[in-house]
């Protein structure tokens, strides 16, 4: 982490131009009144100082202060960083479902039309960029008259970048479990096909799904940056994405920290279900 | 060959010589306005006559051989515009394959550069173990844990709004393709941790082979095929990766078309219900990185069985 900040805040502070730059050309701001800003602010400390700064300042629990918003930046995250979450949680349940049930769908009617159909449209989806999907999306709400300030829409597009890739290992993960040797021995049991599917081949594929859910979870908050910015959603992407236009140092620094921490968080949570869900992987 | 994967290359192929050569493909210079002409729809206008390879405007190939060969133009004045205009009137077609030679020059550079970090610091990092492997892979958990686009959009505060857009690309992608190498890295090194404990390896060292000799004959010609799926695998990443940066303004800036910024005017509502040509960019990536991944997933399934069978 320590690592991260240090980066982020070195880029920072390498780049032309700072938010009191701008100020300077406001002709009714005097440039003592900016000297004075300057020094408040802690600008005109040097590179080292001001990271020094900014550390102790965070281990105390606070955050510092956006020069763009004029308000402190734990306000101005706490009140975003719920949306953020709720979007991507809600993305992700749905990719989730959606596509365990494509990829149980496509695998149990193998070869069949309806494969086909999953596996090609899983596919185009696989690689169209998630700007160009949300714009669709966008478009075609508006044709159909779904309001556009709805929760639905940022989901589905987020969702929609996952859920091909969750279809498809899904599928692969599957139909591997049910080439299994003891897949046939549950077969000449008598075990039904119904049963067979949902029952034990599930359990067999939830091992490589689970580390996707890690991976998904890492991927997440990349995906839906740009969503954020496309559709006006008011999280913490679009509050990035805002703080690198203008400048705004610490806020920038807070929010790729922030950003790594909730990945973080996701990977941690995701190896704490895999050793869960399949205890032989604790055996070195 | 099946003919999913011939059509596939067809369209790799195609792709590539638009790329080289977008001058020849376009009837236009990219930048070419007819401010009389705003959101054509794709069409002829003023009976503007077409002729197959003829000589238009000249231009100079790769920047530096002047020619003015062109597959068809049109004559002035009106056009023929095979995909309509935009709102200065220039040729969406035109800009499409000058856009091509920008994001499909730049992708695959991205991802070569990638792999190449990749399999240099990986296959170090699986040969010597040890507290080097250690390191590096320490080093790549802190990569693969930054959310990229987060320090990208950060990377790109750091460049000044201003610079010339092309120049800054290239900054920024060669930063995109450090921060992407983390992955494949890892695949790298463990494949060469495990080529390691092989036989062929043990026999090769027992008959006196140096450490460069042993990587160089017997680790690097397995770890190549792997090599090459990254890489195709990589490339639509990067392709994905200049559009979403392009489209939310961080890419390259106007005249210069590449297929991201060639989305942007799809952020107007008007452009997006009324202008369907203007669609055009985003059909061309995604049929693109369709090939790419037909291509991938044959070439993954080849080099898996590859070592499985050695």
């Amino acid at each position: 982490m320590a690592v991260v900040a240090l980066l982020t805040f070195a880029l920072i502070d390498l780049a032309p131009g700072s938010y009191l730059d701008e100020l300077a050309l406001n002709p009714q701001i005097s440039s003592a009144m900016l000297a004075r800003m300057r020094v408040q602010y802690g600008l005109d400390q040097p590179f080292y100082r001001k990271f020094w700064q900014w550390g102790r300042s965070v281990a105390a629990g606070d955050f510092g202060y956006s020069l763009v918003y004029q308000r402190p930046i734990r306000e101005l995250v706490a009140e975003r960083l719920w949306n953020t979450v709720r979007l991507n949680l809600l993305a992700l349940t749905m990719a989730w479902i959606v596509g365990l049930a494509l990829g149980l769908l496509a695998a149990a009617a193998r070869g069949s039309p309806v494969d086909w159909t999953i596996t090609g449209v899983t596919t185009v989806l696989l690689s169209t960029p998630a700007v160009v999907l949300a714009v669709v999306l966008f478009a075609s709400a508006a044709r159909f008259g779904v309001p556009l300030g709805a929760v639905f829409l940022p989901v589905t597009a987020v969702a929609a970048v996952w859920l091909p890739a969750i279809a498809r290992h899904t599928r692969a993960a599957v139909l591997a479990a049910l080439a299994a040797p003891h897949m046939l021995a549950a077969r000449a049991r008598g075990v039904g096909r119904g049963r067979l599917l949902m029952v034990h081949a599930t359990r067999e594929a939830l091992n490589p799904l689970t580390s996707l859910l890690g991976v998904s979870i890492a991927g997440l908050l990349s995906a839906s940056l740009p969503v954020e910015v496309i559709m006006s959603w008011p999280g913490i992407g679009q509050l990035t994405f805002d703080a690198v236009l203008k400048r705004d140092l610490f806020l920038v620094v807070d929010l790729v920290q922030l950003s790594a921490l909730l990945l973080l968080a996701g990977n941690a949570m995701s190896d704490i279900l895999l050793h869960t869900l399949d205890p032989r992987i604790a055996r070195p | 060959m099946t003919t999913l994967r011939r059509a596939a290359w067809t369209v790799l192929v195609v792709a590539c010589l638009v790329a080289l050569c977008p001058d020849f493909f376009s009837p236009y210079p990219p930048t070419r306005q007819h401010r009389d002409l705003p959101y054509a729809s794709p069409g002829r206008y003023n009976a503007a006559s077409f002729q197959w390879l003829a000589h238009g405007e000249s231009y100079r190939w790769l920047g530096l051989v002047p020619a003015s060969l062109r597959l068809f133009v049109a004559s002035e004045p009106g056009g023929i515009f095979v995909l309509g205009t935009d709102e200065f009137g220039r040729d969406w077609y035109s800009r499409l394959c000058h856009g091509a030679s920008v994001t499909l020059f730049l992708a695959p550079a991205a991802a070569v550069l990638s792999i190449a970090m990749a399999l240099l610091v990986g296959a170090w990092a699986g040969f010597r173990g040890g507290w080097i492997d250690a390191m590096v892979m320490r080093g790549s958990e802190v990569f693969v844990v930054l959310p990229w686009f987060y320090v990208v959009i950060a990377l790109r505060a750091a460049l000044p709004l201003t610079a010339s857009g092309t120049a800054l690309l290239f900054v920024v992608f060669a930063a995109v393709a450090t921060l992407g190498c983390a992955t494949p890295a890892r695949l790298f090194r463990g494949l060469t941790r495990a080529l390691q404990t092989r036989e062929f390896v043990l026999a090769a060292r027992a008959a006196g082979a140096n450490g460069p000799q042993t990587m160089r004959r017997h680790l690097l010609p397995f770890l190549l095929p792997a090599a090459w799926t990254q890489f195709l695998v990589a490339v639509p990443v990067y392709i994905v990766t200049e559009v979403t940066l392009s489209f939310l303004g961080l890419g390259a800036a106007e005249p210069t078309p590449t297929w991201g910024g060639m989305l942007v005017p799809l952020q107007q509502y008007v452009v997006l219900t009324s202008y369907p040509w203007m669609f055009a960019p985003a059909v061309a990536v995604i049929v693109v990185c369709l090939a790419l991944q037909t291509v991938a997933s044959h070439q993954s399934s080849v080099a898996s069985r590859a070592t499985n069978d050695r």
